[in-house]
């Protein structure tokens, strides 16, 4: 590295290490010590962790299981999205991504307090259902639950999902499209073993950038989960602020930035493992 | 009674037009096996669409595509015992050389050992037996371009279509793969029909020669035909270097602008004269010419003159000893033989 690069990344560098990378070690750091009557005290002990496993354990799994969800559901349809606004829009294409690029100015509570009235007890779906006669009563399961909070979140980090992966097919050209029809590839098959191995990685960062977000949420399942739709981070919040227990909430944070990055590792090993036992590549 | 097997490829009344724009008027062309095809014409003239037609990628407005016999119109490139060679080699960038030869063979479900044994001497028959494990992103484009040719050629095509093949090389590499082509095609002695804008690489490869124009077919025949004996002013203009001039011929006579007269058979009315400028020779009975430019070539000696109609000449001369004698500014007189020149009727327009 010369000393021109060396200046370009200082700017960068030093906030990254101190708003952030410092701060952080520090966070990490206080998950190691106790509380004493609302004061922190130094300490190296392991109570904060083993509250996180043992109260919260099963709460993590669960939300890591919606972020998995909600990452899922958006790769898919930012894939097919994505993949219309490619192949098949023609030069409307860019438009389209502008108009995504547009929502994203749609403010994150906004379309929170939509589907609350949308799915609300007196809201737009339930009026629609008791209009057609499919229902007498409400149905109470629409909104605060597991379903209300999946389908809020994959409804905001949609964008997310689109980007990455239409900047990844505008890589694939035409000429390897009409290469692999040319020597015998079906539509299916051209998806499967000519665009999906191009695109992969787009579409890693783009579950990434969902599952991460999805899991870390809190807004969301506090204002759509009701009771049986909470996720950890509601939890993390509390510890902070009410309960001033930050070792605590030191512990659950970083548990499950650790368990997000082991269950993304894991995605990304048994998706090397698939590609090279099921196919896709052509030996 | 004799048995006529119908063309390898025949392409009857085949045309293509976007809405009111004609891109392809309707073609009448006949391939045999083992034919090298140059499709030649300035860009825009259609000649890709012709290709992608024959290919399956364009649906034809109007017209037939036959492959042995067998109508092919309506299938798609998937289902065309057809091949091509993409300009921009449309290679798969996730897989190795030899996977991407290998590609059309494993969606055919050939056995494990067949893949192998084909991509191996595809690979062969364009020298890269070496790069078989190799990425695409670590080929140069020559290399590239025998891989496109050895993932087509290995399919087994009955014809071979190569879209400006050689285009995105530079000269050196386009000559050595000219080369390169006509040895293939003579040891798999195959069908090839490819696209081109430059008329060198079309007479240095193909033994037949479509010159397209806007659109339409200007002339089908041998390099030497094309060359020597044009049909039309486009190919005599496109197709290498000319002389033109204008005429008139009244009963049954020619009478050039710039001077002198011959028998020709024909109707009244102007005619244009073309003569490759080979033909031409300095003299010492001719046509009066001022010498307006002497290039020394090496292996002959370009002339342009001037003619007293206005009209430019230019000629070759191969014997290049006559360079001192010829001086800028002076009149010479230059003739040719009448066999040598093509008289063509001009097209009202």
């Amino acid at each position: 590295m010369n000393r021109s690069e060396a200046f370009f990344l200082a700017p960068a560098f030093g906030i990254l290490t101190f708003i952030f990378a410092l701060p952080v070690a520090l966070l990490f750091v206080i998950s190691f010590w106790s509380v004493k009557s609302y004061r922190l005290r130094p300490d190296f002990t392991f109570v904060a962790w083993q509250h996180f496993i043992v109260e919260y354990g099963g709460l993590t799994v669960y939300t890591l299981l919606v972020g998995l969800a909600a990452g899922a559901l958006c790769t898919v349809l930012g894939f097919v999205f994505a993949y219309a606004a490619r192949f098949k829009a023609g030069s409307y294409g860019d438009r389209l991504m502008l108009a995504t690029l547009i929502t994203l100015f749609g403010g994150y509570l906004v379309k929170i307090y939509a589907w609350k009235s949308i799915l609300g007890a007196d809201g737009l779906l339930n009026q629609a259902l008791i209009g057609l006669g499919l229902t007498r009563e409400p149905l109470a399961v629409l909104i605060y639950s597991r379903g209300a909070v999946i389908i809020a979140l994959v409804h905001f980090l949609l964008p997310f999902a689109i980007l990455p992966i239409y900047a990844a097919l505008r890589t694939v050209t035409d000429a390897t499209i009409e290469a692999a029809r040319d020597l015998g590839a079906t539509p299916h098959q051209t998806l499967v073993r000519v665009i999906l191995p191009q695109v992969k990685a787009g579409l890693f960062a783009a579950f990434a950038f969902c599952f991460l977000l999805a899991a870390g949420d809190y807004v969301t399942p506090m204002l759509l989960g009701g009771t049986s739709g909470s996720m950890l981070g509601q939890f993390v919040l509390i510890e902070f602020s009410t309960r001033f227990n930050w070792p605590a909430g030191s512990a659950m944070s970083f548990g499950l930035l650790f368990s997000c990055l082991l269950l993304l590792a894991l995605l990304s090993v048994t998706g090397r493992f698939a590609q090279v036992f099921l196919g896709g590549r052509v030996k | 009674m004799e048995f006529h097997r119908p063309p390898l490829l025949l392409l009857s009344g085949l045309a293509k037009s976007y809405g009111a724009v004609s891109a392809v008027e309707p073609i009448n062309l006949e391939v045999e096996r083992g034919d090298f095809c140059a499709i030649l014409g300035p860009s825009g003239c259609g000649k890709s669409t012709l290709l992608r037609m024959i290919a399956g990628f364009v649906a034809p407005s109007a017209g037939r595509v036959e492959i042995e016999g067998m109508d092919v119109t309506r299938l798609g490139p998937e289902k065309r015992p057809t091949n091509m060679v993409f300009q921009s080699y449309g290679l798969f960038p996730h897989l190795t050389v030899a996977e991407n030869v290998a590609f059309g063979l494993a969606l055919q479900k050939r056995s494990p050992a067949e893949i192998a044994e084909r991509t191996r001497k595809a690979l062969g028959l364009v020298r890269l037996e070496e790069f078989g494990e190799r990425a695409i992103d670590k080929l140069s484009g020559g290399q590239q371009q025998r891989v496109a040719l050895a993932r087509a050629l290995v399919m087994r095509p009955k014809v071979l279509l190569l879209d400006e093949p050689l285009a995105a090389l530079d000269l050196k590499l386009r000559h050595q793969m000219q080369e390169e082509l006509r040895r293939i095609h003579r040891e798999i002695g195959g069908t090839f029909i490819f696209v081109t804008h430059d008329q060198g690489e079309a007479f240095a490869l193909a033994n037949r020669v479509v010159v397209m124009n806007s659109g339409r077919v200007e002339q089908i025949g041998s390099p030497s035909e094309v060359y020597l004996a044009p049909t039309t002013m486009f190919v005599a203009d496109f197709v290498g270097e000319t002389t033109i001039l204008a005429g008139v011929r009244h009963q049954g006579r020619v009478t050039l602008k710039a001077g002198g007269s011959f028998a020709n058979p024909g109707k009244d009315g102007p005619v244009r004269v073309m003569i490759r400028p080979e033909k031409i020779q300095i003299t010492n009975i001719g046509i009066s010419a001022v010498v307006t430019d002497v290039v020394f070539l090496g292996a002959s000696l370009k002339i342009s003159a001037c003619l007293p109609s206005g009209e430019p000449l230019s000629m070759h001369a191969s014997d290049t000893s006559i360079a001192n004698r010829i001086k800028l500014g002076e009149t010479q007189q230059v003739s040719w033989n009448e066999s040598d020149q093509r008289v063509i009727d001009e097209q009202p327009s």
